[in-house]
């Protein structure tokens, strides 16, 4: 799990892609795999009851439990479901664009994330920080900002910090509500400075929090940094191993797979390619007339 | 000024918006002193967007109001 890169993977994205994504199905895609499931992974109480899963890990990347919110799949029918209802194709990959981005980076844990549910279980792992969800949110932080989890981060934050310009009024304006139309809703009801301070939520979250857990780890409590792959090795972590059905595989991907399932994926790949490949080769064929035109007015241009 | 509405630089991106700056820095302080003594503080990001809006709107809309 990361602590900072979900709340700034948006604004980065943003930068890059300007005009053509929507803000806020993008961060809502960025945080949608955590929003049903970290509560229950670290547990809570309820009028004196204590609620956690039994096996933390597994309930939050695994199956069963809700490990199907950190698939590929998972953001590709939310975001149908959002062409559905709204009919506006931005605001639906945007939301695959912010989920798919928090799916990737969850591999970069021990436990990792089913990138490819329903077509494989199997959990896909870098292995680079610890996960220690298991153990309790203040072990888990100082755990994650004392290995290569905080460091993960850190990249996000000078990206974010780098990528300035996104949170300025003027882009705002011009470029961010542009794309959204949330925002031109919520400006009905709401004056600019609000809107603006809103769209900078997640962006003063993300570097305020990822600066905050880092001094509370190192100066107010003294946790061992450990920048060690997989570390820090005082933590007692999950491993992908330990919740993969096919332990010894050497080719995750297909060791694991449902043969069935995979074979419904491929018939639903193959007929999706099928009813595209006249809109392809119309493509192809237009391609080389619409070089040969851009050549003739770049020659008359000169001219 | 770019055509994505964002200061060409730097430098003018500071000079049209340092008073903002500054409030979102301070409110920024004072967020990571109370998160590293009160790190129960940190968790939420509901929390988080109602302390930004009560520091960058509420607060000097008040302070606006009083030195009217």
């Amino acid at each position: 799990m990361s602590w900072a890169a979900h709340d700034l993977e948006p604004y980065v994205i943003q930068k890059e892609l300007g005009k053509r994504v929507a803000f806020v199905p993008l961060l809502i895609g960025s945080y949608a795999p955590d929003l049903s499931s970290k509560w229950f992974v670290y547990g809570i109480t309820v009028v004196g009851v204590k609620l956690k899963a039994d096996n933390p890990a597994q309930f939050h990347r695994g199956w069963p439990g809700v490990g199907f919110t950190h698939s590929l799949t998972f953001g590709l029918v939310i975001g149908l479901l959002l062409y559905a209802i709204f009919r506006n194709e931005v605001v639906a990959y945007s939301f695959v664009i912010g989920q798919w981005a928090h799916a990737l980076t969850d591999t970069g844990d021990t436990v990792g994330t089913m990138l490819f549910f329903p077509f494989t279980d199997h959990l896909f792992s870098v292995g680079a920080w610890a996960y220690a969800g298991q153990t309790g949110r203040y072990t888990d932080a100082g755990a994650y900002f004392s290995g290569l989890g905080f460091v993960w981060d850190g990249v996000f934050v000078v990206w974010a910090l780098l990528s300035w310009r996104v949170i300025t009024r003027g882009y705002f304006r011009t470029t961010v509500m542009a794309a959204d139309p949330f925002w031109n809703w919520a400006g009905r009801y709401l004056s600019e400075t609000t809107l603006v301070a809103l769209y900078r939520v997640s962006y003063f979250y993300g570097i305020a929090r990822w600066t905050a857990w880092l001094i509370w780890a190192h100066v107010a409590r003294s946790f061992a940094f450990d920048l060690h792959w997989g570390g820090p090795g005082w933590v007692p972590r999950v491993n992908a191993r330990e919740l993969n059905a096919a332990a010894s595989c050497r080719c995750p991907g297909c060791c694991s797979m449902k043969p069935r399932l995979g074979f419904y994926g491929a018939v639903a790949v193959c007929a999706w390619a099928k009813g595209h490949s006249g809109s392809v080769r119309d493509v192809l064929r237009a391609a080389p007339k619409r070089s040969r035109a851009r050549r003739k007015r770049r020659a008359l241009k000169k001219q | 000024m770019r055509q994505d509405g964002s200061p060409s630089d730097l430098r003018e991106g500071l000079a049209t918006g340092r008073g903002e700056l500054t409030l979102y820095v301070a409110a920024g302080v004072v967020y990571v002193a109370i998160g590293v003594n009160f790190p129960e503080f940190l968790f939420s990001w509901v929390v988080a967007a109602g302390y930004l809006l009560l520091c960058v709107v509420a607060l000097p809309a008040i302070r606006r109001r009083l030195t009217r």
